[in-house]
């Protein structure tokens, strides 16, 4: 159509043949006029089927989950989201899981606690346990495609953070609930309040949970990425009963033994210790130990 | 891309899986050829960055995979099939390609949903790609974890056992896939299954108890067993090999059976089992 005359309109075909969206006067125009479709047929330079697989990419794309929807608003980027939110301790089941057992060991710390049936805190027991599993089915070795993940580009430490950190941020915002709870419905000055978070401004005892907690969730971390997350879930979770049951056998006082200052002091040095290790042996990268691995 | 092996070995405990295995590797696709426990799986799995060798290196262009650094840039050229693929059964088609790209460094939105439209089509897989993976059967599951594989358009391409599982129709399309695939880059593909490698590969290496016993083409391991391949009534003694055919004869791989026997031409699991029956481990 060299000879396209003045009454067609060249120039705005010519915009569109390079990729500018027609306005419905022209569309109008061109379902009357076959001569102009044939010129923009002859001058378009898109591509129909990469256009196509475009299109058909952005449909069969799936829209954000609700939870990569609110992490997005706290701006953390999507590939982020979608890979902290398969880890298996953060699915509903799991979480909901925990809720259950938090809410039955709060009830049974609120009715045991008072009467002296108990001389440990079950809610204070079962929190670091909780952290154990979730930090331990949370580790590279509970992704069912975990050999497809570690060998992308993706950081190990950054993978380690994310899955930690947001297992762990979890769990905290389900225990801190469970042991306010259990702390208001005690009665005044009882020591569990000490530790129930409300008491920010007395010192390091108010986060005497935090600290056993992540201590446990890191023996559990650092054993199941080097074997299995059940293994890792059983030496966390085990080494902290093993320490409550002998505390609770030797200790006239096991609350002040197990949450006191000084327990405290040994827990934080134990996370130091404990953090350095993972990341450490994270850093390289390697997710397959040849002591479990063998083919 | 060249892929170096030297003086490799790795042991499991006592057990040793690779015994100082030293070639290269280059562009094409190479078999990995050997029984189960020969170590090709953790020969790949080495080279996929996932485990570390016991002693030696392997290399990919010069980047070792016993360095940090180096290792995340063998990553950002690689594309691997796991043999024991683990997929999120909730996921979409669509959803879990896009997700091994979004870790693969594909950011961009618009770009990456073409990159994985595209990876569905090369396995054929753009008609599923909105089903869950929990509804596929173990062949198009196979073809999802090529599609992740590929999504990043790798110059290293590992896959470990891919026809395992695949029944012989499937078998035939994944060859003819991984040909197209293998003409731009560099594959290996381990498998135990002789077809596998006389379909496809340009060259082959034959591992046995974690040492390699040849390394060459596919042609030049059919040649090893010209001239000592028979058909005959009875096998002798001192024979490598042999079983019966559909015509009732035996087919004997060795010397001469007997003065009956008639030398046919060889195959290429002719040339394997005699190659591998050379092994002093035999």
């Amino acid at each position: 159509m060299s000879a396209h005359t003045p009454s067609h309109p060249s120039a705005a075909l010519d915009a569109v043949a390079n990729g500018r969206v027609p306005d419905s006067e022209l569309v109008a125009h061109l379902e009357s006029c076959p001569e102009c479709v044939a010129y923009l047929g002859s001058k378009a330079k898109l591509d129909l089927d990469y256009a196509w697989r475009g299109i058909a990419a952005e449909l069969d794309a799936p829209l954000p989950s609700t939870g990569e929807r609110l992490l997005a608003l706290l701006g953390v980027p999507q590939w982020l989201s979608r890979f902290t939110l398969q880890i298996p301790s953060l699915r509903p089941t799991w979480l909901s899981c925990s809720t259950v057992i938090l809410v039955l060991a709060t009830l049974v710390t609120i009715r045991l606690v008072p009467t002296r049936a108990l001389d440990v805190p079950v809610v204070l027991v079962v929190v670091p346990l909780l952290a154990a599993f979730a930090a331990a089915f949370a580790s590279a070795r509970a992704d069912p495609a975990y050999e497809i993940v570690a060998a992308t580009p993706l950081s190990p430490i950054t993978a380690l953070f994310a899955r930690l950190g947001a297992v762990l941020g979890a769990n905290v915002v389900l225990c801190e609930v469970a042991i306010l709870i259990a702390g208001n419905r005690l009665t005044t000055g009882h020591r569990l309040r000490f530790y129930s978070g409300l008491s920010v401004g007395r010192g390091t005892l108010a986060l005497g949970w935090l600290l056993p907690m992540a201590a446990v969730a890191l023996v559990a971390a650092i054993v199941s990425a080097r074997w299995r997350p059940l293994a890792g879930a059983a030496v966390g979770g085990g080494a902290w009963l093993a320490l409550v049951a002998v505390t609770a056998w030797i200790s006239s006082d096991p609350v002040s033994s197990l949450w006191g200052t000084p327990a405290e002091i040994a827990y934080a040095g134990a996370v130091l210790v404990l953090a350095f290790l993972l990341g450490r042996s994270s850093a390289r990268g390697f997710v397959l130990s040849p002591n479990v691995d063998f083919d | 891309m060249n892929v170096v092996y030297e003086n490799l070995s790795h042991s499991y405990g006592s057990v040793r899986a690779l015994d100082g295995i030293n070639i290269t590797i280059g562009p094409g696709i190479t078999g990995l050829l050997g029984p189960n426990g020969a170590g090709k799986t953790t020969m790949l799995r080495i080279l996929a960055t996932l485990l570390p060798p016991t002693s030696g290196t392997a290399r990919l262009d010069g980047w070792s995979t016993s360095h940090d650094r180096e290792r995340v840039e063998i990553r950002r050229r690689l594309g691997y099939l796991p043999q024991d693929l683990g997929l999120y059964p909730r996921f979409t088609v669509f959803e879990f390609v896009d997700y091994l790209a979004m870790l693969k460094e594909l950011h961009d939105p618009r770009q990456r949903h073409r990159r994985v439209r595209e990876a569905l089509e090369a396995v054929d897989l753009q008609d599923v790609a909105g089903r869950k993976i929990r509804t596929l059967s173990g062949g198009i599951r196979r073809r999802v974890g090529i599609a992740q594989a590929i999504v990043a358009d790798p110059q290293l391409l590992l896959l470990d056992e891919p026809t395992g599982g695949l029944d012989p129709e499937q078998r035939v399309r994944f060859r003819q896939l991984v040909g197209r695939l293998g003409e731009h880059r560099t594959i290996l593909l381990s498998t135990h299954l002789v077809e596998d490698v006389s379909a496809i590969c340009t060259s082959v290496v034959v591992l046995w108890h974690g040492r390699v016993l040849f390394q060459g083409a596919p042609a030049e391991l059919r040649k090893r067993a010209e001239g000592l391949v028979w058909n005959a009534q009875e096998a002798s003694s001192d024979a490598v090999a042999s079983w019966r055919t559909d015509n009732g004869m035996l087919r004997v791989i060795g010397t001469r059976p007997g003065p009956g026997a008639t030398p046919v031409e060889p195959t290429l699991e002719d040339g394997y089992l005699l190659v591998t029956s050379g092994s002093p481990t035999r």
